[in-house]
């Protein structure tokens, strides 16, 4: 093991190195750029074996990795954004296929107005394409979480993509210590490239035919199933990966001083790190606080999060993200997840951090000690959204 | 090392020092914020570099910043009073309002070919580092290179790091001759930088 300084983008790029990737497809957009850049960089000095293809754009970046999967290769490429929009298409045929490959998502506001810094809007846009997805805290997690993510998709109980989404700026370009295990420790904890089937093997294959309607709706309902998988599969593969690196992520959901809290802060990514930080305040002055980190939406840690918030007066969702017309995507899952507890939980989302917007310490903790105020005083129901717009 | 208060803060009860570079597009500030970074990690701390990215281009005010602490640092937010600030070129304090943005009680480290007048609000202190780097002919595409002589002279004047660390991280990040004439940069910063009266 070595520790490097990395940015979380070279955190990425490390991992693919690690991961005996085959094949990465380029195509640039801000912050996403230089994990391809590194990459190319490793290609240039025969540091790893993948070819690098330069494609036209996203959309050719997905597809060529498509492809190649669908070939046997293990593939990896990156966007963000307006990159992640235009390749959304893509997205569904490569997770209805069942092939396996890994995706980085560098978290980006999508335009208008033209914005580069991170929100998660752009991310949650996926959720619904039948990929894996998960959102990383800090650089160390964004390299074990790539690594990982290539075991978790070619595990047969499992056959999906997935995307590993980390904050643009604040992960992407910020530097900071990271352990980079060994080659060959990695390459005992990933297991040769796995796949349901091989397009360019001897049997004949056809992909994408018009079916009828009963076989596509099993097909759904198949990757509905995998995905229940998945979530065992995530959990082994953290214990298995902590025997290896001695680091664990509690599998789809991490528990920070959460299981004797009345006061649930939930929320995803970055700003998980700056919660943590006002939960030991709050904590040393009396506040019975935890979080639970969301580290994977799809599959959503349903079980972990119903047991997390069985024993608390409230819970507090944090989004930087919103479904304009409705809720922030955390906290209309976390909603669904109320319905049929014994207990009796106030729910509140705060939608912030959007296009960019800071949000500080001092913020996260007025707005945890406005709801612990609302619940206590006992006349505020919940399930409201509130809106920090910035200072 | 001569340990001035921001090295007792971090042997104190206090969490973190925020350390901000100010400087143009070319210079190499975020550079030096990783030098920074990683530096601080070979003394066994924990630092975080975070540089603030809109529509680069040479030139043009660019700043980064760097987190300094004992213990590993989750916290993730871009606005922070910074304790010590870093300004490669002295136009810069009034273009970017620096008095405004760091904390009362502060330090500020310039480069100027000036005497600057002590303050009230900061300890002042400054390098011609512009001069240090053009008899050594420190340059690439035109610009004379002075995020490394910057840092020598954060680590005479901070104690946050000390040289002998600073210069095994820069080698980590340059090599050949550019390694070897930053490496005589840090020193002659560090020995140079003096404090405003």
């Amino acid at each position: 093991m070595v520790t490097k300084v990395l940015t979380g983008n070279y955190a990425v790029a490390e991992a693919v190195r690690l991961s005996n990737v085959d094949l990465i497809t380029a195509y640039p957009i801000t912050p996403q750029t230089t994990i391809v850049e590194r990459l190319s960089e490793f290609v240039d000095m025969k540091l790893i074996k993948a070819r690098l293809m330069r494609v036209e754009s996203e959309f050719a970046a997905l597809a060529a990795a498509y492809g190649a999967a669908l070939c046997g290769a293990r593939a990896f490429t990156a966007t963000s954004s307006h990159g992640l929009l235009f390749a959304h298409e893509m997205l569904w045929w490569v997770a209805g296929s069942r092939v396996p490959m890994v995706l980085a998502v560098v978290t980006r506001t999508v335009g208008p107005p033209w914005n580069i810094w991170s929100e998660h809007t752009d991310f949650m846009g996926q959720r619904d394409c039948g990929w894996l997805m998960a959102l990383a805290e800090n650089n160390q997690e964004i390299l074990d979480t790539t690594i990982q993510l290539y075991r978790i998709t070619e595990d047969e109980e499992v056959y999906l993509p997935g995307m590993l989404g980390f904050d643009g700026f604040l992960l992407s370009h910020t530097s900071e210590p990271v352990d980079i295990p060994d080659e060959d420790v990695i390459k005992s904890f990933l297991k040769p490239r796995s796949q349901p089937y091989n397009m360019c093997s001897d049997n004949i294959l056809t992909m994408g035919n018009l079916s009828n309607a009963e076989d596509v709706a099993t097909m759904r309902y198949d990757i509905h199933k995998s995905m229940e998988n998945a979530k065992e599969v995530i959990k082994e593969v953290d214990r298995e990966y902590e025997k290896l690196t001695g680091r664990s992520y509690g599998g789809l959901t991490e528990c920070y001083r959460c299981d004797d809290s009345k006061y649930l802060i939930v929320a995803m990514g970055g700003w998980v790190g700056t919660m943590k930080d006002v939960c030991d305040e709050l904590r040393s002055n009396g506040y019975d606080v935890g979080v639970l980190k969301v580290r994977f939406f799809r599959p959503f840690p349903e079980e972990d999060l119903t047991k997390a918030m069985s024993s608390v007066k409230g819970v507090l969702v944090f989004d930087k993200s919103v479904s304009l017309g409705s809720l922030g995507h955390i906290h209309s899952e976390v909603l669904a997840r109320t319905y049929g507890l014994s207990n009796k939980v106030v729910v509140r989302g705060v939608i912030a951090g959007l296009a960019g917007v800071d949000v500080n310490p001092n913020d996260i903790r007025g707005i945890i000690l406005k709801f612990i105020g609302d619940v206590e005083e006992g006349g505020y129901i919940g399930n409201t959204s509130e809106w920090f717009l910035g200072r | 090392m001569i340990c001035y208060k921001w090295c007792f803060i971090l042997i104190g009860n206090n969490k973190e020092v925020n350390v901000k570079l100010y400087g143009r597009g070319g210079q190499g500030v975020v550079t030096a914020a990783n030098v920074l970074v990683r530096a601080v990690c070979i003394a066994g701390l924990w630092g975080q570099a975070y540089p603030f990215f809109s529509a680069e281009r040479r030139g043009a005010p660019v700043t980064a910043s760097v987190r300094i602490s004992r213990e590993r640092v989750r916290s993730r937010y871009t606005n922070v009073k910074p304790d010590i600030a870093i300004i490669f070129d002295h136009k810069l304090y009034e273009i970017l309002n620096i008095s405004q943005d760091v904390r009362d009680g502060g330090t500020l480290i310039i480069n100027t070919q000036f005497k600057i007048r002590t303050s009230d609000r900061y300890r002042i202190f400054y390098i011609n580092a512009n001069d240090i780097v053009r008899k050594l002919g420190l340059f690439f595409t035109g610009w004379s290179l002075v995020n490394m002589p910057m840092l020598g002279a954060f680590s005479k004047v901070t104690g946050l790091v000390n040289v002998d660390d600073l210069i095994r991280s820069v080698r980590e990040y340059l090599h050949g001759d550019l390694l070897e004439l930053n490496v005589k940069a840090i020193k002659i910063a560090y020995d140079e930088v003096s404090e405003a009266e």
